[in-house]
């Protein structure tokens, strides 16, 4: 580094200048960057309730523990984990969703053909 | 990106939108049609209580529904007391996945949509409702 008083070249690490003697001014360390705020990651967790309380397959609730991973991973800082967990709960949602519009048709078709005769759930 | 799949005023947003519009219409308009607690209605039961006779946390949204429509909330609150607390939050929560939520409320809606708190919540009412003991058996449908 170069002392600021008389300009001459100092090997690294002094603290005095080898030349007049002043003390070296300690080079600040470089200011951390500012910690970028971690970008938001959608949880998908609407779609988790919707497909648990509309559906009523036990899949939802598989959504929901994903959705709920995802804001864990992403508070501990690991984005990728998050985004395979939102992918996950996304999946997980639209089988439920899947699951329970299958079940629907058939209990519908089944009523309307009178084979089940009772529904009063 | 998962982050940015349906942003605002991407035509998916609106689409969904429309589409959960279009549902919430129709189980509104089944639900003015068809009585779930009169025998032989063709709405579906909870499919979980069908195969296990355990109740899951959607068991009683159908009658906890039409009892809403109909303006009954206590029956409404017997049936399903979560899924009728949750309701006014679920517009909310759909704001940004939609990509209809203002910049400034997204900070509050992303506290709001925290899954962890709801995944404890749901996982505890699905075990909860099944225990046949007051206060627990408040939680069951009917």
């Amino acid at each position: 580094m170069y002392c600021q008083n008389c300009g001459q070249s100092n090997p690294a690490g002094n603290t005095q200048c080898v030349a007049c003697g002043v003390t070296l001014a300690i080079a600040a360390p470089p200011p951390a960057p500012p910690a970028a705020p971690l970008p938001h990651v959608e949880n998908n967790l609407v779609w988790a309730i919707l497909a648990t309380l509309c559906c009523c397959v036990p899949t939802g609730i598989v959504a929901i523990v994903y959705a709920a991973r995802v804001d864990n991973k992403r508070a501990s800082g690991d984005l990728q984990g998050a985004i395979e967990d939102a992918n996950n709960a996304k999946l997980w949602s639209w089988v439920s969703f899947g699951l329970g519009l299958v079940f629907s048709l058939m209990y519908i078709g089944l009523s309307v053909t009178g084979a089940i005769a009772d529904g009063s759930y | 990106m998962a982050a940015t799949d349906t942003g605002p005023g991407r035509p998916a947003g609106r689409w969904l939108a429309l589409a959960l519009a279009g549902g919430a219409l129709s189980a509104i308009a089944l639900l003015l049609v068809f009585d779930p607690n009169a025998a032989g209605n063709p709405l579906p039961p909870c499919p979980s209580q069908w195969l296990t006779g355990l109740y899951c946390p959607g068991c009683g949204a159908t009658r906890m529904l039409h009892a809403l429509i109909h303006g009954d909330l206590p029956t409404a609150l017997a049936m399903n007391p979560l899924l009728l607390l949750a309701l006014p939050l679920l517009p909310f929560l759909l704001l940004e996945p939609l990509g209809f939520a203002p910049e400034s409320w997204k900070p509050a809606l992303r506290r709001l949509g925290d899954a962890r708190p709801w995944a404890v919540v749901v996982i505890a009412y699905a075990i909860t409702r099944n225990l046949p003991w007051w206060p627990f058996s408040w939680l069951a449908p009917g």
